[in-house]
């Protein structure tokens, strides 16, 4: 079978539930998903319901998911739903901001962790069980492409965030394996969103002209993935990470 | 704005940066003068800079700068 007839043979029902749906990628995956929508947004209510108007298969929660009472009013708010969650896309995280270990904050390292993975945990803890009830479940997580070879200097909090992310993941994916739970990531180099704010314009600049394609990803290079790993055909593979680097980073 | 008068600002910069008051810089002046310039901070001067004089840097602008001088050279170039 062609990854064209995967991509259009018809699709398990089940609600997605898109973590940090308010960020570009978020956004832009809500975009593509035309069946039932759980959005968390923290920030921006407007952006993770912006396709909201003219569907009435999408539900949005607010959760501020920096510490564990806010992760749990955020489940809460989801089980008070009362759907069934088939699939779970996690990509909260604050923007990577540059900075030597001599400027450590265990303050904001400790909140960067919940927002990425203590909320994964917390998150798949509570919805894991009813999907291997189903013997189905997708859950595709983000991660960055400095966790593929060196990364680069200064960024010690959000790449160790992201490692972190990462072994949960693998971590998940073996103790779920064989139970119709597929588990696996994306690894994106730069791209265009908001988080590129913290970032002067001639790093990007400079970023895009060093690549070989010429350019930074874009939230469309890493929606296109993410959806085909929430496919009901793609059971196969498992504690995945796919890089979408445009070949400046790959295994 | 004359030169010593950026020569100044850009001075403040630096000891704000570098987290010493006693950094002294020339037209000369560049990474290898001062312990830590590294990448992190070029950016981190360079985006200060932006700030402090209201103008914006492309990448063309800043590729290759080599020392204090040239900087300033550059900030100039921006305010006229």
């Amino acid at each position: 079978m062609s990854i064209e007839e995967i991509m259009e043979k018809s699709d398990r029902n089940g609600v997605t539930l898109v973590v940090g749906a308010d960020s570009d990628i978020g956004a832009k995956l809500i975009e593509t998903i035309s069946t039932d929508v759980i959005a968390h947004y923290y920030l921006s209510k407007e952006k993770a319901e912006a396709t909201a108007s003219n569907r009435d298969n999408l539900w949005s929660v607010y959760g501020d998911l920096s510490s564990v009472p806010g992760i749990t009013e955020f489940i809460q708010g989801v089980v008070a739903i009362d759907r069934h969650i088939s699939r779970i896309v996690h990509l909260p995280s604050s923007p990577a901001k540059p900075n030597r270990i001599t400027k450590f904050d265990p303050n904001r390292y400790l909140r960067e962790i919940n927002i990425q993975v203590v909320s994964a945990a917390m998150i798949l803890q509570a919805f894991l069980p009813a999907m291997v009830k189903d013997n189905f479940g997708r859950i595709a997580m983000v991660l960055t492409s400095y966790c593929i070879g060196v990364p680069p200097k200064y960024l010690s909090e959000y790449v160790s965030a992201k490692y972190a992310l990462m072994g949960l993941m693998k971590s998940l994916a073996v103790e779920y394996a064989g139970k119709g739970i597929t588990i696996n990531a994306v690894a994106p180099s730069m791209t265009e969103t908001n988080f590129l704010s913290t970032l002067p314009e001639f790093e990007i600049e400079s970023t895009a002209k060093a690549h070989p394609m010429g350019r930074i990803a874009t939230p469309e290079d890493i929606v296109g993935i993410l959806g085909m790993l929430l496919k009901q055909d793609i059971e196969y593979m498992t504690g995945t990470i796919i890089p979408i680097t445009g070949g400046t980073a790959f295994f | 704005m004359n030169r010593a008068e950026i020569l100044d600002r850009v001075q403040n910069i630096f000891r704000d940066i570098f987290d010493d008051n006693d950094i002294l810089i020339t037209d000369e002046t560049n990474a290898t003068d001062i312990e830590d310039w590294e990448s992190l901070e070029q950016i981190n001067i360079l985006v200060a800079i932006q700030k402090e004089f209201s103008i914006k840097f492309s990448i063309d602008d800043v590729e290759g700068l080599e020392n204090v001088g040239q900087t300033i050279d550059l900030i100039e170039a921006k305010l006229s």
